[in-house]
């Protein structure tokens, strides 16, 4: 019964508790978003740098450097020797050096030369087919494999570059060899073959391009936009020898943290990153407008508290005279006060249980947008801890709104607010 | 059954209201008359345990009611009195029957459906029951209000200026429903009014 007169006391308040509720989900929906989608970027962000301590490729943007060579999202840099790399390869400082050559994609998704080691990093696991044994055979990530309905022994042409729509290699052809069980790593959204692939679809590519301007002199800005953008490898190359994008690098012991940077910077034509460093200044930059948003938020949420604060002050003087009467009826005041707590606890309640549907569908929507811009995907979770929290919080907000008004109970004059005196 | 026993109350040094023993045998009808500030309210609501006099007792079927510790008197007044109001307040959120079934509740008493459907068969509301309070006419409102005095079965009625809202035609409608109620539910009837209409009804009165 009580809670049928709290409920029908809502309803029939029904805009002024629908405000309240919009705004409080609002507010632990913007939080509960940032704090899921922040979560899950970091892990995936903190699972692939796992291991790397190092990543060297040509000069340039060091954060550039990591986001494209760990999380394979920016362009790379440009390319390095594949001879100074081997260098770097017998410093006894390094463990494990893992060469990376990119360039080309297959409908969107990055086709990246390397050896198994690079599969092992993220301890990969095969679903089907074996690894790559010779050039031109690939290794599909699980997302790629079901995205795409890659089977083994499929063929397909890449394109250049890392759009779908780019110039394709129609001369060699890649085959299916093995495709890979989820490991929740950016290799989910990779294909990978060996080193000698690449190369060798580009050569192909350097030849049949050099053709073309020789044919057909109008070619030029075509040409030098493709090199600019897609910083294809070995495009200026004249000689042969082979190149890499990037290498991630292993240290045997945290020497190689101090030394082999700084060695690498000062005296090679290579640059040196660090994830570590570099991530962390990416979370810093996006941290200062997570926090902005989530004072706007938290901001909401107090709005919401206010209005909740309104709707029972104001309940409770057009109510004055139900209230005396459930009094003179036998309700004891603290009933009553419970009663109207409950009013807006309720409305916070559902404020949170909407704001955290608005969150989960935010996440769905964040989630195509990011698959569709880079291939990421974001799962959708149970309740974090730290929307435990803001469950607490929403309830302390709607507590606090609530109590004041609530307390007016007490100052009620039955008898003198019957007589309508 | 209702006795008072000199029965006394002061609103500060300046305002002090003796008040006149009285008796109200179940199924009888006492009518109290008195002009504004003849202190009528006030007697209402010390027989209403909704003040605590100054001096004197209150007694309801054989209990000393101003005796009861301060905790029991809500409970108490719930199972024992029903309280018929000059407007009829509602918890305009409920629709007539939750009105009615909300006067068991608070006195502690499981929901009786079938006594809400009887009181407002005899009392010519029956259609009105699925009706928000707020569409009801005054009259109705008032039937509605005698209704929910009686859904505790309560042994004494108070009605506080019950029918001086209303025009003649329901307030003759009124008064006799609040009689016959009564008596039907074996409860003590005490009116307080100011409304001479009342007067040649009820031949057991007195003016204050």
């Amino acid at each position: 019964m009580l809670l049928k007169i709290v409920w029908k006391n809502i309803m029939d308040k029904r805009l002024n508790s629908i405000l309240a509720v919009l705004l409080m989900a609002f507010g632990i929906g913007i939080i509960s978003l940032l704090i899921t989608v922040g979560k899950q970027l970091q892990d995936k962000f903190a699972k692939n740098i796992s291991g790397v301590d190092m990543v060297v490729g040509a000069k340039g943007s060091p954060l550039q450097l990591i986001l494209s060579g760990v999380y394979q999202i920016d362009s790379p840099t440009g390319n390095i020797a594949l001879s100074e790399l081997n260098m770097l390869r017998s410093n006894p400082l390094v463990k494990e050096l893992i060469p990376l050559s990119m360039g080309d994609n297959y409908k969107g998704y990055r086709i990246v030369g390397s050896n198994e080691k690079y599969l092992q990093h993220f301890k990969a696991e095969l679903k089907e087919g074996r690894v790559f044994e010779q050039p031109m055979e690939v290794v599909v990530g699980a997302t790629v494999a079901r995205n795409l309905d890659l089977k083994l022994n499929d063929t397909f042409v890449s394109s250049h570059g890392f759009e779908a729509d780019g110039h394709s290699h129609d001369d060699q052809v890649y085959k299916v060899t093995g495709i890979l069980e989820y490991s929740n790593s950016v290799l989910d959204n990779l294909l990978v073959s060996d080193l000698a692939s690449v190369w060798l679809v580009h050569a192909g590519h350097e030849e049949g391009e050099k053709q073309g301007h020789e044919e057909d002199g109008d070619h030029d800005e075509d040409a030098d936009q493709e090199a600019a953008a897609d910083q294809e490898p070995g495009a200026e190359q004249a000689s042969h020898e082979p190149e890499v994008t990037c290498a991630l690098v292993k240290f045997r012991s945290p020497m190689g943290l101090m030394s082999l940077p700084r060695l690498i910077n000062q005296n090679t034509k290579m640059q040196a990153a660090l994830p570590a460093i570099e991530v962390n200044r990416l979370f810093e930059l996006m941290g200062i407008g997570m926090d902005a948003v989530k004072a706007l938020a938290a901001a909401i949420m107090l709005i919401s508290g206010v209005s909740v604060f309104i709707t029972l002050f104001n309940a409770l003087k057009e109510r004055k005279y139900e209230l005396a009467l459930m009094l003179s009826m036998g309700g004891t005041r603290v009933k009553l006060f419970f009663m109207l707590l409950l009013e807006g606890i309720i409305l916070s309640l559902s404020g949170y249980v909407l704001g955290i549907l608005f969150s989960r569908t935010g996440l769905w929507l964040a989630s195509g947008a990011l698959k569709r811009g880079y291939n990421y995907t974001l799962e959708q979770q149970f309740l974090q801890k730290e929307e435990i929290y803001l469950l607490a919080l929403a309830l302390f907000i709607g507590i606090v709104a609530a109590i004041i008004p609530s307390a007016g109970i007490y100052k009620i004059n039955i008898s003198k607010t019957l007589a309508n005196e | 059954m209702l006795e008072t026993h000199s029965l006394e109350f002061h609103y500060g040094e300046s305002a002090r209201f003796v008040f006149p023993d009285v008796r109200c045998a179940p199924g009888n009808t006492l009518l109290i008359l008195g002009n504004s500030g003849s202190g009528k309210t006030t007697f209402l609501n010390l027989m209403a345990l909704l003040l605590p006099p100054a001096r004197g007792e209150v007694r309801i079927n054989g209990t000393s009611a101003t005796g009861l510790p301060l905790h029991e008197l809500p409970g108490f007044r719930a199972r024992n009195i029903g309280l018929v109001f000059q407007k009829p307040y509602f918890v305009n959120a409920l629709n007539v029957r939750d009105n009615l079934l909300m006067a068991n509740y608070f006195a502690g008493n499981p929901p009786d459906k079938s006594r809400v459907n009887h009181l407002a068969e005899s009392l010519g509301f029956f259609g009105l029951l699925d009706k928000r309070v707020t569409e009801l006419s005054g009259g109705e409102q008032q039937r509605v209000g005698i209704a929910r005095a009686l859904m505790n079965s309560a042994k004494l009625i108070l009605a506080d200026e019950p029918t001086s809202a209303l025009d003649d035609l329901n307030c003759g409608k009124v008064a006799e429903l609040l009689e016959s109620q009564a008596k039907e539910n074996g409860a003590a009837l005490v009116i307080v009014t100011h409304d001479q209409r009342l007067k040649s009804r009820f031949p057991y009165q007195i003016t204050l």
